[in-house]
């Protein structure tokens, strides 16, 4: 028996990274918003410093996990499921930025013009056959002030390069102007980050303390206190709120209004439509009863998989396919990030306790910051120094492939290893290919009998030369820091927390999905947050754009409310 | 300092059993209710420590974990000394986690297989502690009658396989047979070569040591690393709610803080009526004083 509750202006699905900070605006237009989130209140009392509970069985993940895409390579194969609960998104009022690394990015303009900025300079040829390679529907410039909101309301740390124009050599030359600092300065260094800056200098790169929405000094009440670089922040928690998850700032601001009601543990599980294939609400369960929830507005706002997943699950006689997917495009152009990890053995201790987004970062071998002719292929990545050093990961990757897996050699290389093992890290871009795309999954199912999202991915030629070009820049940097024996682990997952595509953004409904707004073409009231609408992965970690885009999105719907929902 | 006014913030005080301190708490009217928390983190600090009580780091007795002397019959004093200090470490990690040395789900015969397998990975020898010290047989066992119990199967079919491989042609099960036939035993489940697993001898010897390394360097919590043997061996210092600049820098060998995240109370339920708190004396200090030595210089 469903219950029928009363209407509300906008329902979002998802309140996290995004579905947050789209409510922020609603709710202060003066828009009723009701976000709902298919996991629990999170408490700082849940997030303790444990690698076991954390990072090895994903604690704060039990739904996320249990719904893991299955994958294949290709679509004649049969599609395995992934079974590693490892794949870190998590399930809360808060989303995955509760435990996200906290490194809070601006993508460069380059990533929002692909496209025409790679034929302009290389040709037609350096975008490769099959792929899905295109321009934004908007550019850096639109997305600026919304950076900078969303880097003021979280409280984000870092070093300007570029404030309109005016470079600072402390911070990242190469970035596009941007209107103000960052509100807070950036977090400390360390040993090692020293170690990697003073590298990168003498090789003539442009090294800077990457940006992070991690407070390194108090913000505004926003934290307990600042950050105490105790060193476990991915996959879990802060345990003192110095990390800016929107749980902290974007949602209580929202809530303040009186205007966003969050129902926790309220598990979404169908886009309803009305006779002329409008959204018309959300079906949702919460403790084992469903309701109805009327909406004028849909925003689909969890992670990318639970995205595609119900608009492929809410089929009706206007979208028999889907909904949305009357073009039968939703899935299609998925991208994942790939991960180019190259780690060398040092002489002395190097102390990377501390966390992730502590780190030297340079954008040197980023976006088209270097020259690709003749190189093969087009982008690269941000690469920083790896810190965050836990017991059990750390010991995984303090030797070489080649070393024994266990015994005594084995014991004896990790004992003086773990400490003096130390890496540098790429985010490497990778295309949209048109043999990459999601559906559903004809044979597995959750725990609750949804099917799971199915992953149809595979690399190109161009990630291949592109992992093999950036993996010579992180060794030429790990030797110059000092290394001795070096080694690389490219990786390019299929499922990935760093996942893109499915509901791509575009001006024509036959090719994508949304529109420049995250709007459906097909249905109005209808948006979809996250990475989904994006067309490449750009060389760095996504997530502040999401909140940008989500911010600009938010505005643009209170701003427009009537014609969209008329 | 920051971390003063952190611990003292009132926002911080208890409520119902439950810090009223997160943002993250709804202010009202979302109707989630209190409650035991999800796991079993509060269970184990009233397991193993009263509750008026402020534990910083367990080194240097630079502040007393009143708790253990108050477990320790020593009366609930909040003097810092060096002799409470010491008094308090009578109390073994195991008694503060409470935790013992009984098999939950492995039987006697499985027990000494998975020992036997665990000290071929990790072996105790002249580098240090191996697997036995460390219990990883406990974890194991504490995972696979929890957290992992779906693969309790997979274990209770490969152990009986991995001692039907040792003794094919009249040889003795694994756990009797001598140290370089067990390693070469191993090697061939390693590489796939023997017969009989589910749902692949790499498989098996996979999951095995994938756990013999959380037994080994995950929280002592969990029934591994006892008494901090496994972080010591490598040198992660344990889990350190303060991490001074001075631990980042290259070089330095950070001390052994031979800390759980059980024991790390100031995040789980923090009385701010205790004197330390009031005083202000174990909640003001800088890192380096919490740490009493601070850094004992290059290492090598």
């Amino acid at each position: 028996m469903t219950q029928t509750l009363k209407k509300t202006d906008v329902v979002i699905v998802g309140v996290g990274a995004t579905g947050g900070v789209a409510a922020l605006p609603l709710a202060e237009a003066g828009l009723k918003v009701v976000g709902l989130e298919a996991g629990p209140w999170r408490h700082i009392e849940e997030f303790p410093m444990d690698e076991v509970r954390n990072d090895v069985r994903n604690y704060l993940g039990p739904k996320a996990s249990a719904e893991l895409p299955t994958t294949r390579e290709k679509s004649s194969q049969v599609a395995e499921p992934t079974l590693t609960p490892s794949v870190a998104t998590m399930n809360g009022v808060g989303g995955s930025v509760i435990h996200y690394s906290g490194q809070s990015w601006r993508l460069r303009p380059w990533n929002f013009k692909m496209a025409s900025e790679t034929i302009k300079r290389y040709g037609h040829s350096y975008l490769p056959k099959g792929s899905l390679v295109a321009d934004w529907p908007f550019g850096y410039e639109d997305l600026e002030p919304y950076y900078d909101k969303v880097e003021y309301l979280l409280g984000v740390s870092g070093q300007a390069g570029n404030v309109n124009g005016k470079i600072d050599p402390a911070g990242d030359v190469l970035e596009a102007p941007r209107s103000r600092p960052y509100p807070l300065p950036p977090l400390r260094a360390g040993g090692y980050t020293e170690l990697g800056h003073k590298a990168a200098h003498r090789l003539g790169w442009h090294p800077f303390p990457g940006p992070a929405a991690i407070h390194s000094e108090d913000y505004e009440g926003k934290s307990q206190t600042h950050c105490q670089y105790c060193g476990f922040c991915t996959s879990n928690g802060c345990m003192t709120n110095a990390k800016a998850s929107v749980n902290l700032n974007a949602i209580p601001q929202a809530r303040k209004t009186g205007n966003f009601e969050v129902r926790a543990d309220a598990r979404v599980t169908e886009v309803t439509v009305d006779g002329e294939g409008r959204a018309s609400g959300v079906k949702y369960v919460q403790g084992g009863k469903a309701y109805l929830q009327p909406a004028d507005m849909v925003i689909l706002s969890s992670y990318l998989y639970e995205n595609i997943r119900l608009l492929l699950l809410s089929r009706s006689k206007a979208y028999p396919r889907g909904l949305s997917n009357n073009h039968g495009q939703v899935g299609k152009g998925y991208i994942s990030h790939g991960y180019l990890i190259v780690t060398g053995t040092f002489p002395e201790r190097l102390n990377q306790f501390g966390p992730t987004a502590q780190q030297t970062t340079l954008s040197d071998w980023d976006a088209d910051y270097f020259d690709h002719t003749g190189l093969g292929f087009i982008g690269g990545a941000m690469l920083g120094t790896s810190t965050e050093k836990k017991p059990i990961a750390g010991v995984e990757g303090a030797l070489p492939p080649e070393e024994p897996l266990w015994g005594s050699k084995w014991k004896a290389a990790i004992k003086t290893g773990f400490l003096r093992s130390g890496g540098v890290l790429g985010q490497v871009d990778v295309l949209p290919y048109e043999s990459n795309y999601l559906d559903l999954d004809p044979t597995h199912k959750d725990p609750t009998g949804m099917p799971v999202i199915r992953l149809t991915y595979s690399i190109g030629k161009q990630e291949q030369l592109r992992a093999a070009f950036l993996e010579e820049k992180c060794l030429e940097w790990l030797k110059e820091m000092g290394a001795t024996r070096t080694w690389a682990f490219p990786t390019f997952p299929a499922v990935n927390v760093h996942a893109y595509g499915g509901a791509r953004m575009g001006t024509d409904p036959d090719t994508s999905v949304l529109d420049g707004y995250s709007l459906s073409h097909e249905v109005p009231n209808l948006a979809v947050l996250g990475g989904a609408g994006f067309l490449n992965t750009g060389g760095r970690n996504p997530t502040e754009t999401f909140q940008a885009m989500a911010w600009r999105t938010g505005e643009h719907i209170a701003a427009d409310w009537h014609s969209i929902t008329a | 300092m920051d971390w003063e006014r952190f611990m003292a913030d009132p926002r911080r005080t208890r409520s119902r059993g439950r810090t009223a301190a997160a943002s993250t708490t709804p202010d009202s009217g979302d109707g989630r209710p209190d409650g035991a928390t999800r796991d079993g983190y509060s269970e184990a600090i009233r397991r193993g420590y009263s509750r008026r009580q402020v534990i910083r780091f367990g080194i240097a007795a630079a502040v007393v974990p009143t708790v253990l002397l108050e477990a320790c019959g020593g009366g609930g004093s909040s003097t810092t000394t060096a002799t409470a200090g010491a008094k308090a470490r009578q109390m073994s990690l195991d008694q503060i986690l409470g935790l013992d040395d009984k098999p939950v789900t492995f039987d006697a015969g499985e027990l000494r297989t998975v020992e036997a397998v665990l000290e071929r990975l990790i072996p105790s020898d002249g580098e240090g502690p191996g697997a036995k010290e460390a219990k990883v047989w406990r974890y194991i066992d504490h995972a696979l009658a929890g957290a992992y119990a779906e693969l309790r199967p997979l274990y209770t079919a490969n152990l009986a396989a991995l001692d039907k491989f040792s003794s094919s042609g009249g040889g003795k099960s694994f756990a009797d047979q001598s140290p370089q036939r067990q390693e070469a035993i191993l090697g061939e489940v390693q590489a796939g070569k023997a017969k009989g697993f589910t749902p692949s001898a790499e498989a098996f010897f996979l999951t095995v040591r994938q756990h013999s390394l959380e037994g080994m360097f995950g929280d002592p919590y969990h029934g591994g690393n006892a008494e901090f043997v496994g972080w010591n061996l490598i040198g992660f210092p344990g889990i350190l709610d303060v991490n001074p600049a001075a631990y980042q820098k290259l070089g330095v060998k950070v001390p052994q803080a031979e800390r759980s995240v059980a024991q790390f109370e100031g995040m789980f339920e923090l009385d701010v009526d205790s004197e330390h708190v009031r005083g202000g004396k174990a909640m003001g200090m800088s890192a380096g004083e919490i740490f009493g030595t601070a850094v004992e210089g290059k290492g090598a």
